[in-house]
């Protein structure tokens, strides 16, 4: 978590590259569910939702660390 | 001040809720060691909104203008710094040409251009003295209108989400019934006309308004996220119920003028449509039997029924619409019934002011310009608080017609934040060294401050009170209290806003008059433009007056009675226009007797509508007895099918133009007023 990615000279914490990924990830599953009618199943859907992208982040730094380990 | 009680469930948890985000940004600032985590609290007080869709629209909008000025200010600062002046000059271009943009886009999303603007003057001109730290501040101001954004849509979409779709679909609901109210009430009986004609008005104002609130959908987290298309569609519909309604109340008083067994049938229909405008089988068959009973002669009655018919399958085909449309929004598979009743035509884009945009931009640069000049001349460090506060007040009231008074509102409730935060500043935050004792000290004052926000009448004091605190405490994160700076600071604000009343009052000050007559100049120039044989698609025209009309309401109120606009119906210009327009296209297509005499008109219209309302009773006149001439050779046997449909719209022509005049005779009376 505390690398930076040289984008061209200029440093960009890895926390924000995790996060713009995990966006992407995230923008991916939130169509997949709306596509296979999730969404009415669930109670909360932006709880559900914010729940996933913390997930998505959570899961991607830690597997980051385990690499790098 | 609203009757209603200002502390309501909804208010206080809505002000609940902003605190949280607010205090959530500013935690998260904190810990990350930003700069100036005040202006992340500032900056959730700024999008607060008690409707989840609407914050994230406004965040958006705000973060891509953030983004554009910061780009602005990297280009411009660091090149310009030695040279004060030109660099005062560029920044007042841009900022003005920023406000000019935004306010010629009246949705929500002209906040971009506008935020654009103003950004350069709030993170640019504290750089002129320091322009090596140009990227790392406007970097930071981006860092944190972005952290507050994200807090503030986060809280607002899990904590007890409000959503605009429900709320949307309300409003929908609520201008289709009133709108049937109004039909009902015209079908059903005579009408004072200056009431119905203001109730028309409030409806157009009221689409107006729907549709920028229609913005805030595609950012909504319900599931009517996905059905713009449709919501669009149908308020593309719902608009043109509004000429059909004032057609209906003219030809039903030049029906009950004529008092025939054949006209007082007609109007019995009429009321059959009102009275059952609920079940659309009823009057579907009701009307198609109209003009097949009076085609036999052709005269005037003939032609009235006609047109009379004509509207009635128009209100039918456009609620039978808006009520299909209703119904697939209710459906669960909103986005697959978008799809399928795709709008036929994309809506046309609203009126745009230029004038008024213009006027705005040029009050922003005088200014902007003074304000500058000042500051360059005394040197007072805070001088570039003025200019800053000064500029940015100009720009965020420029929407308005007379900003004065809310300016002097606002600048009464600034004193009163100053006021607070020198309390705050130098008797509490001193004795506070925790993070969560300052969050309570915070929430005695920006909780009850934020319940105003949620209160439209009172939504100005609560923006005084909750952005300008934050901003007011901020200058003091930094110094440890220094009475000097924050003696010069609060001086600086409350100045710029005593000046910026000044500035707007001799420049920018219009009265609500002026601007319905500008209003209605432009839509009797589009009338002359139509009747002069201009290109002009009558789909634009009907939307874009529909639009000026709902402009124009709400300045009806505040036209005096005997001005020459208070009597004006802008719809009723606009039935005109399309009546001139189908009877150019019809007349293509007419015999050459008809032709001619339709042609004859045109110019006569045109003559007409360049006059001004008190000047047209001459031209009137002779309007009409042309008109008459080609109505009355209606009576001919010769006459084929398209001469027909001319002579329709011709006499839904005279309906318009006069509709108290008596109905046309060989020898034609005067008509008993201007009315146009």
């Amino acid at each position: 978590m505390t690398g930076q990615f040289d984008l061209y000279g200029v440093f960009l914490p890895s926390l924000s590259a995790i996060a713009l990924f995990a966006y992407g990830l995230f923008r991916m599953m939130t169509s997949l569910f709306a596509r296979i009618g999730l969404y009415p199943a669930v109670w909360h859907p932006s709880l559900f939702n914010l729940a996933l992208y913390i997930t998505l982040v959570g899961g991607l730094s830690a597997i980051l660390n385990w690499l790098q380990t | 001040m609203s009757a209603r009680p200002a502390v309501t469930t909804g208010n206080v948890l809505f002000s609940l809720k902003t605190f949280l985000a607010a205090m959530l940004a500013y935690y998260i600032a904190v810990r990350f060691d930003l700069p100036r985590p005040f202006w992340a609290v500032a900056s959730v007080y700024i999008v607060a909104h008690p409707l989840s869709g609407a914050i994230s629209s406004k965040s958006v909008y705000r973060l891509l203008g953030t983004l554009i000025g910061g780009a602005v200010t990297i280009i411009l600062v660091p090149n310009l710094v030695n040279e004060p002046i030109l660099l005062s000059a560029a920044i007042i271009a841009w900022v003005s040409g920023c406000t000019f943009i935004s306010l010629l886009d009246r949705t929500p999303r002209s906040y971009v251009p506008l935020l654009g603007g103003y950004t350069v003057l709030l993170a640019g001109l504290p750089l002129v003295t320091a322009p090596a730290n140009t990227f790392d501040t406007v970097v930071a101001r981006v860092e944190e209108i972005g952290l507050a954004i994200v807090c503030a849509s986060i809280v607002s979409h899990v904590v007890l989400p409000v959503h605009v779709g429900a709320i949307l679909l309300g409003r929908i609901d609520a201008w289709i019934a009133r709108a049937q109210a109004l039909l009902m009430a015209t079908a059903t009986a005579e009408q004072d006309e200056p009431r119905s004609r203001a109730e028309r008005y409030a409806l157009a104002a009221d689409a107006a308004d729907l549709r920028s609130f229609t913005t805030h959908l595609q950012y909504d987290g319900s599931r009517y996220r996905h059905a713009l298309t449709l919501v669009r569609s149908l308020q593309h519909r719902m608009v043109s119920f509004l000429p059909l309604l004032s057609e209906i109340e003219d030809l039903r008083r030049a029906l009950s003028r004529l008092d025939s067994s054949q006209a007082k049938q007609a109007i019995s229909v009429i009321e059959a449509l009102g009275s059952s405008s609920t079940s659309e089988s009823g009057i579907l068959t009701a009307e198609t039997d109209l003009p097949a009973s009076f085609e036999a002669s052709r005269s005037w009655e003939s032609l009235l029924l006609a047109n009379v018919a004509r509207n009635m399958r128009d209100v039918v085909e456009v609620s039978s619409a808006c009520q299909s449309l209703r119904d697939g929004l209710k459906k669960d598979s909103a986005a697959r019934a978008a799809r399928r009743i795709a709008s036929p035509d994309p809506v046309p884009r609203p009126h745009r002011d230029i004038g008024m945009a213009s006027l705005s931009a040029l009050t922003v640069a005088i200014c902007l310009a003074t304000s500058t000049f000042f500051w360059i001349a005394s040197g007072w460090t805070d001088g570039m608080t003025f200019a800053q506060i000064s500029g940015v007040l100009c720009c965020l009231l420029a929407t308005m017609d007379d900003p004065v008074p809310t300016m002097r509102k606002f600048a009464e409730v600034t004193s009163g934040s100053v006021l607070a935060a020198f309390v705050y500043a130098f008797a509490i935050l001193p004795v506070i060294g925790d993070f969560m004792p300052l969050v309570a000290a915070l929430g005695l004052f920006l909780i009850p401050a934020g319940i105003c926000l949620a209160v439209p009448s009172l939504a100005i004091v609560g923006m005084g009170l909750c952005i300008n605190f934050p901003l007011l405490l901020a200058l003091q994160s930094h110094q440890n209290s220094d009475f000097t700076t924050f003696a010069n600071s609060s001086v600086a604000t409350v100045l710029a806003m005593v000046w910026t009343i000044v500035v707007c009052s001799i420049f920018r000050s219009v009265k609500a008059e002026t601007n319905a007559r500008r209003l209605f100049s432009v839509v009797q120039r589009r009338v002359v433009a139509i009747a002069s044989g201009g290109h002009i698609d009558p789909h634009v025209t009907r939307h874009r007056v529909i639009d000026m009309a709902g402009l124009f309401a709400a300045r009806a109120a505040k036209i005096s009675p005997n001005s020459e606009t208070a009597e004006a119906d802008l719809i009723r210009d606009l039935r005109t226009g399309l009546n001139i327009k189908a009877m150019q296209e019809l007349s293509e297509e007419a015999s050459m007797l008809s032709r001619l005499k339709a042609e004859s008109i045109f110019p006569a219209l045109e003559i007409l509508y360049r006059l001004a309302p008190a000047e047209r009773g001459e031209a009137l006149r002779d309007t009409l007895k042309l008109l008459d001439n080609l109505i009355l050779s209606s009576a001919d046997a010769t006459a084929t099918d398209p001469d027909t449909a001319l002579f329709v719209r011709a006499a839904a022509l005279r309906v318009c133009l006069a509709p108290e005049a008596d109905p046309p005779a060989s020898i034609i009376p005067p008509p008993k007023r201007n009315a146009a």
